[in-house]
C-alpha cells in the first residue's frame, strides 16, 4: 500500500520567547492507504495540534508534512483550500455542521464547491446516505437531529469527495455511549467500504480500540504504538488501558 | 452584590454590549433629534414669524413621529433579545448556582438602570450636538438670510425622549423577566446550539398573499396618483399610508416564501458552489429578515421622498425666486383715472400684517401731479441717492378695455372658466422700447417687435394656457387706430411685479407708435439698490420702501406701490422654507435610522456568522468563493428594499409633487434624479462599508 500520509520531524511553539511551550516535539510517523489510525493522548499532550496541522489549520514550526506526493507545509493559501476540499475530510467533535442547511445540503456542500454535476450529487449523496443509515434525516436541519445522527452526517459529508485522507477529532466527544458506538461502527465501515484512511484523535481508549494502530502522544513526543494485528477488539481495549496505566495518571482522567 | 456583579457583567463582555449600547443611544439621539425639529427650526428667521407654524407643524409631525416610535421600539427590542440569547448560558450558570430567578431579574434591572441610564444621557447629549449641525446644515442649503447661529436646547423633546425611553426600557425588562421565569433551566444551555427555527411557508399560501399585497399596493399607488384629484381628507391619506406599510410587509413575507422555494427548484444552480449556503443564510432568520427589509424599505422611500421633493421645491422655489427677482425694487404709481374710476390701493398701515384700503378718486390724483421720484421728494427722501441704476417706464390702457373684452373677440365666454378672476382687470400695454429697457436693467433679452405686431407677456400657469389659446386665434388688436397682430402664436414669460411665484397675468407689449398719443395710467420705476454688502442693502430698504410709515404724510406714502427683492425672498421662506427644512432634516434622520438598523442586524450576527464561514474554510472553500457569497447575501439584502423603495417612490413623489405643484416645477423631474443618484451613491457606499467590514469580520483571523 501507498503511503497516505508521512509526518517527518514536526515541532509546534507557542507563546513567545519568555513562556515557549512545545506542543509537538520531533515527531514522526507514516499511515499507508486504508489504515484506521488512532492519535492517543490526554488533554494538553498536543494531540490536537497535531491534527490541526496536518488538516492545515495550522501551521508547523519545523517539519515536514507531506499527504501523497505533497508536502503540505509548503502550501499557499490559495492552494491549501484547494488541497482541504480535494484531498482531506472532516469529522469534529461539535459535528460544525451548518445549522441552517438541511442534512442534504450539508453533504452535497463539499461537492458543491467542487462544482460537480447536480445529478452526480444526488447519486452520490444517495449512496452515502443509505450506507450510513440517514436518508430519513436527509431534509431535517441540524437542530431536528440527535447527536449520533448529526455525527453521521458529518461523517457522510467528510467522505462523500472520496478524500486521500479523513480526519477525524474526537468525533464521540459529544455522543452518548450508544451513539457513540454507531458512529464507530460508522467509522470503521468508511474503512472498510469508501476504503478511507482515517487518522482520528481521542481521549477515549474505547473509541480508540476500533483503530487498527493506535499511536500514544505524551508532552508533545511520540511516546508508544501499537497494532491491533489480530486481536479481537477487547484484546486491543485491554492492551490499550495497559499502556494508558504506563503512561500514568496523565490519561486516567480521560476514563 | 447584585450591582456589582452588573456591573462586571457589563465591563466582561464589552462587545456584545457595546452594539446594544451603540443601539441605544443613536436610538436616543436620532428620538431627541426628531422631535427637537419644531424648535430647530426656529432657527431659520422666517419661522419666527409665523405663529401659526407651530401647530401645523405638530400637526404635520404627529403622523411621522408614530413611525418613528416604532421603528426605534423595534431596534431596541431586536437589541435587547439579541443580547438575552447571547447570555442565556450565563443566566443559566447563575441559576445553577442557586440564584433565585428574582435575583437574576434583579441583576438585569441594575444592567438595564446602567446601561438605559448611561445610554439616555449620552444619546441626549449626542442628539442635542446632532440637531444643532443638522439645522446649520440645513440651513445652510437656504440662500436666504439666517440668523446667527443660536444653541437651541429643545425641552419638551428631552422630556418626551425621556419618558419614552423610560418606558420603553421597563417594558423591555419586564419582557425579560418574563422570559426568564419562562424558561427552564435546561433550555438557557442549549440556548446557543438553537437557531431561529426554520419552517417553510406553504407556497401557495405565499402567492395568494402576494396576490393581495400586491394588489392593495396597485389600489394605493393609484389613489395617489390616478385618483389624486378626489383624494382630500387626511383620513383617506392615512389610510392609503397604513395600506402601504402594511402591504410592503406582506410582499416581503409571501416573496421571501416563494423566492427560496423557486431558487431551490432550479437545482443546477441551487448546488453551485455555495448558492445554497447563500439563500439558506438569507432564509434562515427569515421573520427577522422580513421585518428589517421591511422597515429599511420603508425608510428608504421616505428618505427618497422626502429628500428628492423638498429638494426639488427648493431648487425650483430658489430658481424661480431668482429669476422672477432681477431687479432690487420695482415702484409702480397710478398717475391718471378715467372719469368716475377710483384707485383702491391696500396699505399694510401698521406694518403689521392688518391691511387697511385707500381710496383716492380722479381729483385727488389729479390734484397732485407727481412723478414716483416727486412724490419721494416731497417725503424728502432723493432716491437717486440710494439707487444705481434705474429705468423708468409707463403703462398704457385703452379706455375700458379689460382682459376679458379681448377674449371676447375669440368668441368664447370666460366668465365660466378657471381665469375669470382676471377677466375684468384693465388691459395694460407697454411700449416695446419700455420693455427693453427693463429687460436690460434685469439682465436678460429684449424682445423684437414690427411695427404692426403686439406679444402677450404673462407666467401664471392658468393665465398662459387662455392666452396661448387666444392667440392662437390671430386676433388683431386696434390701439388707437393701429391694427397690431399677434407675433408668433404663444404667449411669452414676463411680468411687471416681482414676487416669489408665478403670479403676472398678463400684459402686451405694443410699439412705440401705437400709443405714443394716449396717455400713460401707470408710472413703474425699477431700480437696483447703491450697496454693496447686504446690511447695505437692508438699510437702504428701509427707507425706500418708507416702513417708518409714520413719519410720512398719508396723502404721498400710500400713493405709491412698490414690491422688492428682500422682501419677495423672506416671504418666499415662509411654506416653502418650512417644507425644505422639514423634509432635509426628516430626510437625514430616516437615512441615519436605516443605516443604523443595518450595521445593527450585521454586527448581531457576525459571531453566528464566524463559526459558519470558519467551517466553510475548513472545507475548503476559496476565499474568492466566500467573498462572492457574502458579497450576493449583503447585495440581496441591501438591494430588495432599495428595488420595492423605488417602486414606492416613483409613486410617492408623483403625489408628493401634485400636493407641492404651486411652487413651481422647473427642473423638478431633473433635480428628483439628482437626489437619488446622490441618495444612490450614499447607499451604496454604505453597502460597500458594510461588505467590507463582514468581510474583515468573518477574515481567518488565524493567519494560515
Amino acid at each position: 500500500m501507498e503511503t497516505v500520509l508521512k509526518i517527518e520531524k514536526i515541532e509546534k511553539y507557542y507563546g513567545a520567547k519568555s513562556g515557549l511551550t512545545k506542543a509537538l516535539d520531533n515527531i514522526s510517523f507514516e499511515v499507508t492507504g486504508g489504515e484506521f489510525t488512532a492519535i492517543m493522548g490526554a488533554s494538553g499532550s498536543g494531540k490536537t495540534t497535531l491534527l490541526n496541522c496536518i488538516s492545515t489549520i495550522d501551521r508547523v514550526t519545523s517539519g515536514h508534512i507531506y499527504v501523497g506526493d505533497m508536502e503540505i507545509t509548503k502550501l499557499k493559501r490559495a492552494a491549501l483550500s484547494k488541497f482541504r476540499r480535494e484531498e482531506l475530510g472532516f469529522i469534529f467533535q461539535d459535528f460544525n455542521l451548518l445549522d441552517t442547511l438541511t442534512s442534504y445540503e450539508n453533504i452535497a456542500l463539499p461537492l458543491s464547491i467542487q462544482n460537480i454535476p447536480v445529478k452526480e450529487i444526488k447519486e452520490r449523496v444517495k449512496k452515502a446516505a443509505d450506507q450510513l443509515g440517514i436518508t430519513e434525516v436527509l431534509s431535517k436541519y441540524p437542530y431536528q437531529m440527535s447527536g449520533g445522527q448529526k455525527q453521521r452526517v458529518a461523517a457522510a459529508r467528510a467522505v462523500i469527495t472520496l478524500p486521500k485522507l479523513v480526519l477525524a477529532d474526537e468525533p464521540t466527544g459529544a455522543l452518548d455511549s450508544r451513539s457513540a458506538r454507531q458512529l464507530l461502527e460508522v467509522l470503521n465501515h468508511l474503512n472498510t467500504w469508501f476504503a478511507s484512511t482515517i487518522l482520528m484523535v481521542t481521549h477515549d481508549p474505547f473509541t480508540a480500540s476500533y483503530a487498527g494502530r493506535v499511536l500514544f502522544i505524551k508532552d508533545g513526543k511520540l511516546f508508544h504504538e501499537l497494532n491491533r494485528g489480530n486481536d479481537t477488539r477487547k484484546q486491543f481495549f485491554e492492551k490499550i488501558m495497559d499502556v494508558i496505566t504506563l503512561l500514568g495518571g496523565d490519561v486516567s482522567d480521560a476514563l | 452584590m447584585l450591582f456589582k456583579l452588573s456591573l462586571k457583567n457589563v465591563k466582561k463582555s464589552f462587545k456584545d454590549y457595546a452594539v446594544y449600547f451603540a443601539t441605544l443611544t443613536v436610538g436616543v439621539a436620532v428620538f431627541y433629534v426628531f422631535n427637537a425639529v419644531e424648535t430647530q427650526a426656529v432657527m431659520l428667521n422666517v419661522m419666527q414669524k409665523s405663529g401659526d407654524f407651530t401647530k401645523m407643524l405638530s400637526g404635520m409631525l404627529s403622523g411621522v413621529s408614530i413611525l418613528v416610535s416604532l421603528i426605534l421600539g423595534f431596534l431596541v427590542v431586536y437589541a435587547s433579545r439579541f443580547l438575552m440569547k447571547r447570555r442565556k448560558k450565563e443566566f443559566g450558570t447563575y441559576l445553577l448556582l442557586g440564584l433565585g430567578k428574582w435575583k437574576v431579574s434583579m441583576i438585569l434591572f441594575w444592567e438595564t438602570l446602567l446601561i438605559g441610564g448611561c445610554s439616555l444621557a449620552v444619546g441626549l447629549l449626542t442628539g442635542v450636538v446632532l440637531s444643532q449641525f443638522m439645522s446649520l446644515f440645513v440651513a445652510n442649503l437656504f440662500a436666504a438670510d439666517m440668523t446667527v447661529f443660536k444653541f437651541l436646547f429643545s425641552r419638551t423633546a428631552c422630556e418626551k425622549t425621556i419618558i419614552h425611553f423610560v418606558i420603553i426600557y421597563l417594558v423591555m425588562l419586564l419582557f425579560q423577566t418574563f422570559e426568564i421565569g419562562r424558561c427552564r433551566l435546561v433550555t438557557f444551555f442549549h440556548a446557543k446550539g438553537k437557531s431561529e427555527e426554520i419552517k417553510m411557508r406553504n407556497p401557495w399560501v405565499c402567492i395568494l398573499v402576494f396576490v393581495i399585497a400586491a394588489g392593495m399596493l396597485a389600489y394605493a399607488y393609484y389613489q395617489v396618483t390616478g385618483n389624486v384629484e378626489n383624494l382630500h381628507s387626511a383620513k383617506a391619506i392615512f389610510s392609503l399610508i397604513i395600506m402601504g406599510i402594511v402591504s410592503t410587509f406582506l410582499l416581503f413575507w409571501s416573496i421571501s416564501g416563494f423566492a427560496f422555494k423557486l431558487v431551490s427548484i432550479f437545482e443546477k444552480y441551487y448546488y453551485k458552489g455555495l448558492h445554497a449556503f447563500m439563500f439558506r443564510q438569507l432564509a434562515s432568520k427569515i421573520n427577522t429578515t422580513v421585518c428589517i427589509m421591511s422597515v429599511i424599505s420603508l425608510m428608504l422611500f421616505l428618505t427618497i421622498c422626502v429628500l428628492s421633493c423638498s429638494l426639488s421645491v427648493k431648487n425650483s422655489m430658489d430658481s424661480m425666486r431668482e429669476h422672477l427677482t432681477p431687479v432690487d425694487i420695482i415702484i409702480h404709481k397710478r398717475i391718471s383715472l378715467e372719469d368716475g374710476e377710483s384707485e383702491e390701493i391696500m396699505t399694510d398701515a401698521l406694518g403689521m400684517g392688518g391691511f387697511s384700503y385707500n381710496e383716492y378718486t380722479k381729483e385727488q390724483l389729479e390734484g397732485l401731479p407727481l412723478s414716483i421720484k416727486e412724490t419721494y421728494g416731497a417725503m424728502e427722501i432723493d432716491l437717486s441717492r440710494y439707487f444705481t441704476r434705474e429705468e423708468n417706464f409707463y403703462v398704457y390702457s385703452i379706455p375700458g378695455m379689460t382682459i376679458g373684452d379681448l377674449f371676447e373677440k375669440m368668441g368664447e365666454d370666460m366668465t365660466e372658466s378657471e381665469v375669470w378672476f382676471y377677466m375684468n382687470k384693465v388691459l395694460r400695454l407697454v411700449k416695446v422700447s419700455d420693455y427693453n429697457r427693463l429687460m436690460a436693467l434685469s439682465g436678460k433679452k429684449g424682445v423684437k417687435l414690427s411695427a404692426d405686431e403686439y406679444m402677450v407677456m404673462a407666467n401664471l400657469p392658468d393665465m398662459v394656457k387662455a392666452w396661448n389659446l387666444f392667440l392662437q386665434a390671430d386676433i388683431p388688436l386696434t390701439v388707437s387706430g393701429n391694427t397690431l397682430y399677434p407675433a408668433g402664436n404663444a404667449c411669452r414669460e414676463g411680468f411687471l411685479v416681482m414676487a416669489a411665484n408665478y403670479t403676472e397675468h398678463g400684459f402686451i407689449v405694443v410699439p412705440d407708435e401705437a400709443v405714443s398719443e394716449m396717455n400713460p395710467v401707470y408710472e413703474y420705476l425699477a431700480a437696483n439698490y447703491n450697496g454693496k454688502s447686504k446690511e447695505e442693502k437692508r438699510e437702504i430698504e428701509k427707507i425706500v420702501t418708507l416702513q417708518d410709515v409714520y413719519e410720512y404724510p398719508e396723502s404721498y406714502s400710500t400713493w405709491v406701490s412698490l414690491n422688492t427683492k428682500i422682501d419677495v425672498t423672506d416671504a418666499g421662506m415662509g411654506i416653502g422654507g418650512i417644507i425644505t427644512f422639514l423634509g432635509l432634516y426628516l430626510g437625514i434622520v430616516f437615512l441615519l435610522s436605516s443605516a443604523v438598523v443595518l450595521a445593527l442586524k450585521e454586527l448581531s450576527e457576525y459571531a453566528d456568522n464566524i463559526e459558519r464561514y470558519q467551517i466553510l474554510r475548513r472545507l475548503g472553500t476559496d476565499e474568492k468563493i466566500i467573498n462572492r457569497t457574502l458579497l450576493g447575501q449583503i447585495g440581496i439584502f441591501f438591494g430588495t428594499p432599495l428595488i420595492l423603495a423605488l417602486v414606492h417612490s416613483v409613486f410617492g413623489i408623483r403625489f408628493l409633487l401634485y400636493q407641492l405643484r404651486t411652487f413651481g416645477r422647473e427642473g423638478l423631474l431633473s433635480s428628483v434624479l439628482e437626489t437619488i443618484a446622490v441618495f444612490l451613491i450614499i447607499y451604496g457606499g454604505y453597502f460597500a462599508l458594510t461588505y467590507a467590514c463582514s468581510k474583515n469580520i468573518i477574515k481567518d483571523k488565524r493567519a494560515s
